[in-house]
């Protein structure tokens, strides 16, 4: 216990379902629509993982994990971006970013939680 | 590693292996002035599969190199780096990297200090051409996901992890790594610190870790795979199934599990060792050149060994499966016929399930036999590229056509054509093909052309090699003869028979043996293969035309449907492929030309009668007039009638050879058991129209 979790994503759907299985799991979640949004978010916060969706209006993912990396405070935070499959070099991108993995949508509630539990 | 596992595992290199092939017969035939995008994705496509498939089966040196190749070919593909000669070179080279890749794989080795030289040397290159790093590898396709799901684990996995140098930057949790590994069994760690560089160049955000894992589990490596999902990339993860249970472990794996000794320790020792040719060479016991003859020659061993496996197409195999099926109800249908066999239905079902049996027993026979027969292309893939490496070496442009390769040829002739037809193959772009200059000085094409040629005729296979070179050079080969005792001094040899020098042992007429064809087998050997599968050589050549060879082989395993007749008292078996059809001969019909040659009108064509009885010299023929029936034969576009006594039937005969219990027959292809016991010929029916003509001939 005691793991909050930023999620990150325009689609307030998709944010619903993140939130929903991960309160499941009792993480704490706090939620963000967009990279601009996500950097106030997090301002001063202890967060255990932050996952972020690429394509998002104003600030899009990857400038999110390069942003957030230069922070000293997120410097090692586990940090995921959501790809889909067809774009298998936005795994590359992401990392190249700094991110410390990936999920593939469209994903299960179990894959989300495997995922999580292997980086946190 | 389970037997299931085994076999995916077979199943992948025979499958990668065939990629290579493919990938490399697409970079030969393809016109680089004109490149077909649709060649280009095939290549990209095969590329990616191979990635994929050694993924998912455990070889990741091999995914890791192929993805250089596939991510060199993406920008090819999209049209934005052109496929220049040297890329192809370079590609080429790649494809073969692909197979040592295999080779070693296959083996359970790591790839050779050497190769691995050769593989860093060609990404440099293609990277050098391509003027930016390639990208390394992603994570495990996820489509491998899917297939793992039917793969059982083995005894456990031999892993070397390198973390990669920004994993603490990217908020890798290593130790959770290990954690979630170690779920998955029992788990020993080495950990490698010899990558640590000294302090002063050392930044401590920079992962140098490594780590040399030993685990026992029966999760299949997907599992494992997926552990490290985010932190593989390129080849800095290795993992490799451990011996199987109950066989011998090697001395570092004793070393490893018992006394602790590091695997990293383990490697180096072994790259101190050195192997028993180097150490001859050393000793100065040995020549270099010595061992790595005898090197090949273990190869060939080898290789000899590995091709004793034929590969099926399960169609085949579930036909035949069907087939025993079908059988089975058939002898129920007979056991019950019998029980009931003095009633008239009970004949009559017994004759239903008889004919029945007859027919099954005959396709059986055919797709067994089926099951060994296997396309030239086998052996022809190969040539495209020798081809073009020769032209390359020795600076002649040359193209090699093909044609017939999916004609089917029993195995065991296959495995045993492959040195003939590479030291014929060879010694025509060598010795064969004109220079350039001296083409064109002749007038002809700077481009030679080879022409490999396979076909099915009658019951015999045709293999043809030709080249439009210099063609032999007979007065040579004469005097060559002369010198050798070949041939005594004043005898006057056809052109045919001095052809046919070329292939005695130890024959060269060329006075400086190149390094190409003076190496390995001579032409005597050619012979002695085919004499070997029952074949011969034919030699056909034209002085500043070219030479063609051709290698006929016999189908000693075949089956062949055939027309039985009787001429005089004697039965002869027709191959059914070369019966047009039968008649009843009209006196009217038939002329007289030339004294006693005869010829009949059929259909406003003449053709030419043949008296088999005349031509076999079979005893108690009658009078030619009292012949009444025709068979009318057709072979390499020429026809003739036949003229026997008696049509007895239709049916398939097994052909055995009649040059192994007897000697060679002109005419005659083999011959036959009948159901009765008694011998049949079978008749080789371009011979006798050969025979017929030579002595129309001779009379005329």
């Amino acid at each position: 216990m005691g793991h909050c979790i930023l999620t990150v994503d325009d689609s307030s759907t998709m944010r619903q379902m993140i939130t929903f299985t991960l309160k499941g799991a009792n993480f704490e979640v706090v939620e963000a629509g967009d990279g601009v949004e996500a950097l106030e978010v997090a301002k001063g916060k202890k967060l255990s993982l932050i996952i972020t969706d690429v394509n998002m209006p104003r600030m899009d993912g990857i400038t999110l994990v390069q942003r957030l990396r230069a922070l000293p405070e997120f410097k090692f935070t586990p940090i995921l971006v959501l790809t889909t499959e067809s774009d298998a070099s936005m795994k590359q991108k992401g990392k190249e970013a700094g991110a410390t993995g990936w999920i593939v949508k469209p994903f299960s509630p179990e894959k989300l939680l495997d995922v999580v539990n292997k980086v946190i | 590693m389970s037997d299931a596992m085994a076999q995916f595992r077979d199943a992948f290199f025979e499958e990668a292996t065939e990629l290579a092939d493919g990938m490399e017969a697409t970079l030969l035939s393809m016109d680089l002035s004109a490149v077909e995008v649709e060649d280009l994705h095939t290549l990209f496509r095969a590329a990616h599969s191979i990635k994929g498939n050694a993924a998912t089966f455990g070889f990741p040196e091999v995914a890791a190199f192929t993805h250089k190749l596939e991510s060199t070919l993406e920008p090819v593909r999209q049209g934005d780096r052109p496929l220049t000669p040297d890329l192809r070179e370079l590609l080429l080279q790649g494809v073969d990297l692909i197979r040592t890749h295999l080779y070693h794989a296959r083996r359970g080795e790591s790839l050779p200090v050497k190769e691995v030289q050769a593989q860093a040397a060609l990404i440099a290159r293609l990277q050098e051409d391509a003027g930016a790093p390639l990208p390394p590898m992603p994570s495990a396709p996820t489509t491998a996901a899917a297939k793992s799901v039917t793969m059982k684990g083995g005894r456990g996995y031999s892993i070397r992890f390198e973390a990669p140098l920004d994993a603490f930057r990217r908020g890798v949790n290593l130790e959770r790594l290990f954690r979630d590994l170690a779920k998955l069994g029992t788990l020993q760690t080495w950990p490698d610190l010899s990558r640590i560089p000294p302090v002063e160049q050392l930044d401590p955000e920079d992962c140098h870790l490594a780590w040399d894992v030993r685990l026992e589990t029966t999760h299949p490596q997907m599992d494992v795979e997926e552990v490290f999902e985010f932190v593989a990339e390129g080849d800095n993860l290795r993992i490799q199934p451990l011996a199987p249970e109950g066989s011998v472990p090697t001395l570092g794996e004793i070393l490893q599990t018992e006394a602790g000794v590091s695997p990293a320790d383990i490697r180096e020792a072994l790259s101190q060792q050195k192997r028993l040719g180097e150490l001859l060479v050393d000793m100065g016991k040995v020549q270099p050149e010595v061992v790595n003859k005898a090197l090949d020659q273990q190869q060939k061993k080898r290789n000899q060994a590995e091709a004793s496996t034929v590969r099926v197409a399960t169609e085949k195999i579930d036909r035949l499966v069907n087939l025993v099926g079908e059988l089975v109800i058939t002898q129920a249908m007979l056991a019950q016929a019998s029980q009931q066999s003095n009633t008239l239905q009970g004949e009559e079902q017994m004759s239903a399930a008889l004919l029945q049996l007859d027919r099954q027993t005959r396709e059986l026979q055919e797709r067994v036999m089926g099951i060994r027969m296997v396309p030239v292309e086998m052996v022809f893939s190969r040539f495209p590229r020798m081809v073009h490496e020769l032209g390359k070496q020795l600076g002649k442009d040359v193209e090699l056509l093909m044609e017939g390769q999916a004609t089917e040829l029993d195995k065991t002739f296959i495995e045993m054509l492959v040195d003939p037809l590479t030291h014929l193959v060879r010694n025509a772009v060598d010795h064969g093909m004109e220079t350039k200059e001296e083409r064109r000085q002749s007038g002809k094409a700077a481009m030679g052309s080879i022409a490999l040629r396979a076909s099915s005729r009658g019951g015999s296979i045709h293999i043809e090699v030709k080249d439009d070179g210099k063609g032999l050079n007979r007065d040579r080969i004469y005097q060559k003869a002369l010198d050798r005792g070949l041939l005594a001094p004043g005898s006057r040899p056809s052109d045919e028979e001095l052809n046919l020098l070329i292939f005695e042992p130890g024959f060269s007429t060329v006075e400086q043996v190149s390094d190409l064809s003076g190496r390995g087998v001579g032409m005597d050997v050619v012979k002695q293969n085919i004499r070997t599968l029952g074949g011969r050589i034919e030699v056909e050549s034209e002085p500043g035309r070219g030479t063609l060879i051709r290698l006929v082989l016999p189908l000693t395993l075949a089956i062949l449907d055939g027309l039985t007749v009787r001429a005089g008292d004697e039965t002869y078996v027709f191959p059914l492929a070369s019966v047009l059809e039968s008649f009843q001969r009209q006196a009217a019909d038939v002329q007289t030309v030339k004294g006693d040659r005869e010829v009949i009108s059929l259909r406003g064509e003449f053709i030419p009668v043949i008296r088999l009885q005349h031509l076999l010299g079979v005893v108690g023929h009658r009078d030619a007039a009292e012949r009444t029936l025709l068979v009318l034969v057709e072979s390499e576009g020429r026809r003739a009638a036949m003229s026997v006594d008696e049509l007895l039937g239709q049916q398939q005969v097994v052909i055995k050879s009649l040059e192994t219990h007897y000697k060679r027959v002109e005419g005659i292809s083999g011959a036959t058991i009948l159901g009765d016991g008694r011998v049949a010929l079978i008749l080789d029916v371009p011979g006798l129209m050969r025979q017929e003509a030579g002595m129309a001939a001779a009379g005329a």
